[in-house]
């Protein structure tokens, strides 16, 4: 056995900065403000409160549907990077990487003046004859816009786990699958496929928590609240309920916990190793 | 030279076979038949094109130009999938995510056949490689023989006709590569398949092979059955890279005569040509008493080896390198003599005794050839002229010292000294020398310039 001991600054690090607020925040959901105990904040989550729970389902479509669109974008994506050379695949990297290196707002912020009104994609489509002038395009302050909003800011969380696996396939697996007699397709469905299922998981992990819990975005391009926000809002300000937002938070953890873990299912076969 | 050609139709035939990556030559124009059911090795150290061929063969690189033929048909537009070959690769390259029945049932599902028909096939097909019960087990848990098998079982029972294995025992140790190597021979007859083997390993492809191609930068040497290639090599280099030798620079006065290390021996070759190369093998040489020998020499070193004793003998300039049961001391003088079957003479690889070199003499004795300038002690002007350069005066040299660059193509010891062909951006050169080079380095070469000799004059320029 190894020595425990370099463990230690770890665990006090852990100990501070993850369990003491996760322990505040459990018993803040199971407490009134007089911080006596109650079960009212779930019952108001699950039953008392429609537009909570309307909120709540329309984070989780609006999630799912980011993360699908984000796996689709992403997947032939990374195929393409990881057959070019070192050079250009350190390139596409850092071109990835790229906008992660702005502020997260400012990012949501330069998507607003590309959607607004008279905005950047006003103009550039009444330029070609798409829009009449006047005319404005139907996106903004719409959940198509919000999805768009979390698919370009979660993006590469997807592209990079997954590249990171299909990078990793030998040539030889390629050539020993035509040379068994896949067609290109096949070799894509029977062998890449399969064996890029640790970063495809990693990656929906990767973009869909995030995109569950995310804020700003949907307030900014959508104009409406989603799960994020609203602990966001219960947290903050005078009309806020602290322990209503620890109620909330517990659930969303509680569903995300729920769907890594069944993602995690699919990836049980794990041992794999790639020579 | 006798051909003992196996029986079977042609399956196999490469025509021209060109092949560059990035500016440099892979295959130059090889040629090659490969029959049913027959077992052919290509043998070459590493870099030579071997593995070129057989990727050009299973389709994974295609020709510069040239053609593969299977069964008379072109297949050089025929993609990989579509190509009856399979391929053992090199480093097995088995579907990490699949067990071992279902990396050896791939191809077969592939092709859908009835699940009924591939349980057979491959439960067959793993019992014939000694893998019975391990049908369940991933293949990340196997060990590197195992693997192996795998690989062998995946790619053979799709019953190709042809298989094509790159350096498949490779990675394997010394006793494990022995035992599988037999085992391949058997898988070959009872597969009724031709093989394709790619090695470097000069015993292996003896061991194995119905035909031996020996290649070198990307040309064919020498093709033969593996008893031909060692006791009859095509030049030095085949004669060097197969087996142990001892090679000498000899000449021939006349048919049935040979000298070399200071005496004329009788042998059984006609005359090529005056200057000649001759190979001799160390188990061919008879040790007798200094009186008996045709030449006489000091034993010089003695080291067991087992089944016999290693000896160098040194004859005048010469080492002679012997094996034999019986030892003798070191210092003795000993009597050496090789019957006259078995000294075997090959023609020169360079095709002239010296580097020549075809010039005009420019002004004040100036001439310039391969883009450098030399003065010659004299010479007419304006005319045509062959220098000679003997290959003791060419130098070796590192890369940025010397006159010229280039890599050397051959290394052969020729018992008392190197003789290597180095090639050049323009020409190939001989070089005799006592530096240990590899063959494959880069090298610089260099001459004094007062070397150069003018050897014909041609007629006015």
């Amino acid at each position: 056995m190894k020595s425990k001991k370099p463990l230690i600054p770890y665990a006090i690090w852990m100990a501070i900065f993850v369990v003491i607020p996760l322990i505040m925040i459990i018993v803040n959901a199971f407490t009134d403000k007089s911080g006596a105990f109650t079960l009212d904040n779930l019952e108001r989550i699950f039953f008392k409160d429609p537009t909570l729970r309307y909120n709540f389902l329309n984070s989780l479509k609006i999630a799912l549907i980011s993360t699908v669109l984000c796996l689709v974008l992403a997947y032939p994506i990374a195929l393409i990077m990881a057959r070019q050379k070192p050079s250009v695949q350190r390139l596409l990297h850092f071109l990835i990487m790229l906008p992660m290196w702005m502020n997260f707002v400012l990012r949501i912020c330069s998507w607003l003046l590309v959607l607004q009104p008279d905005g950047i994609l006003d103009v550039m489509l009444r330029g070609v004859g798409l829009l009449s002038p006047g005319q404005s395009n139907p996106l903004y302050m719409t959940e198509t816009a919000v999805v768009l909003g979390i698919v370009y800011n979660y993006l590469p969380f997807m592209i990079l786990p997954i590249y990171t696996t299909v990078a990793k396939i030998p040539r030889s697996l390629y050539e020993a699958g035509e040379d068994l007699g896949c067609s290109r397709w096949n070799v894509l469905k029977k062998i890449v496929f399969p064996l890029s299922v640790p970063g495809v998981i990693s990656g929906l992990t990767m973009v869909f928590v995030p995109a569950m819990s995310s804020f700003v975005i949907s307030m900014k391009l959508g104009g409406f609240a989603l799960m994020g926000d609203i602990i966001d809002n219960y947290y903050k300000g005078t009309g806020g309920d602290p322990h209503l937002g620890a109620a909330v938070s517990i659930v969303l953890m509680f569903f995300i916990i729920l769907s890594i873990a069944l993602m995690n299912r699919f990836d049980k076969d794990d041992d794999v190793v790639l020579a | 030279m006798k051909n003992t050609t196996p029986e079977g139709s042609v399956l196999v035939r490469l025509e021209q076979l060109c092949k560059s990556f990035d500016g440099e030559q892979i295959l130059k124009s090889v040629d090659l038949t490969i029959r049913d059911k027959e077992f052919v090795t290509l043998l070459g150290p590493s870099g030579c094109g071997k593995t070129t061929i057989l990727r050009c063969i299973a389709g994974f690189e295609n020709p510069d130009s040239g053609t593969v033929f299977f069964e008379g048909k072109p297949m050089n537009a025929v993609p990989p999938h579509l190509r009856p070959v399979n391929t053992v690769f090199q480093r097995y390259a088995l579907f990490p995510h699949l067990n071992v029945f279902d990396n050896v049932a791939f191809g077969l599902r592939i092709r859908k056949e009835n699940e009924r028909a591939i349980r057979e096939k491959v439960l067959k097909m793993l019992a014939m490689v000694d893998l019975k019960g391990y049908e369940r087990r991933p293949v990340s848990k196997l060990s590197g023989g195992q693997q192996q098998r795998v690989a062998i079982a995946r790619a053979l029972v799709n019953m190709p006709r042809l298989l094509l294995l790159d350096e498949p025992l490779g990675a394997l140790d010394l006793k494990l590569r022995k035992d599988m190597q037999l085992e391949l021979r058997n898988l070959h007859k009872q597969a009724g398949t031709a093989f394709l083997y790619v090695t470097h390993d000069q015993e292996e492809a003896l061991t194995m092979s119905d035909r031996i191609v020996v290649m070198k930068s990307g040309t064919i040497q020498q093709v033969g059955a593996p008893q031909d290639i060692y006791n009859e090599p095509a030049n030095a280099f085949v004669a060097d890279f197969i087996g142990e030798a001892n090679i000498f620079d000899a000449t021939m006065p006349r048919d049935k005569e040979v000298v070399f290390s200071g005496a004329a021996f009788p042998c059984v070759d006609q005359k090529p040509s005056d200057l000649v190369d001759v190979v001799v093998r160390p188990e061919d040489v008879e040790i007798v008493s200094p009186f008996d020998g045709t030449v006489a020499g000091e034993v010089e070193a003695s080291l067991f080896k087992g089944v016999h004793y290693e000896m160098t003998v040194r004859v005048g300039e010469d080492q002679w390198i012997i094996h034999s049961t019986r030892t003798c001391s070191v210092g003795e003088v000993v009597g050496l003599r090789v019957t006259p079957e078995n000294i075997h003479v090959m023609r020169k690889m360079f095709p002239t005794p010296e580097n020549e070199i075809e010039v005009t003499v420019g002004e004040d004795n100036q001439v310039s050839f391969d883009g450098r300038s030399f003065t010659l002690p004299a010479a007419p002007a304006g005319a045509k002229v062959t220098l000679a350069l003997s290959p003791d005066d060419v130098e070796l040299c590192a890369e940025d010292e010397g006159v010229f660059t280039g890599v050397l193509d051959s290394v052969v010891w020729k018992s008392n000294h190197y003789e290597m062909i180095l090639v050049s951006q323009h020409r190939r050169w001989l070089i005799r020398s006592q530096a240990d080079e590899q063959a494959g380095a880069v090298v610089g070469i260099r001459f004094a310039p007062e070397k150069l000799r003018v050897l014909t004059a041609g007629g006015e320029g």
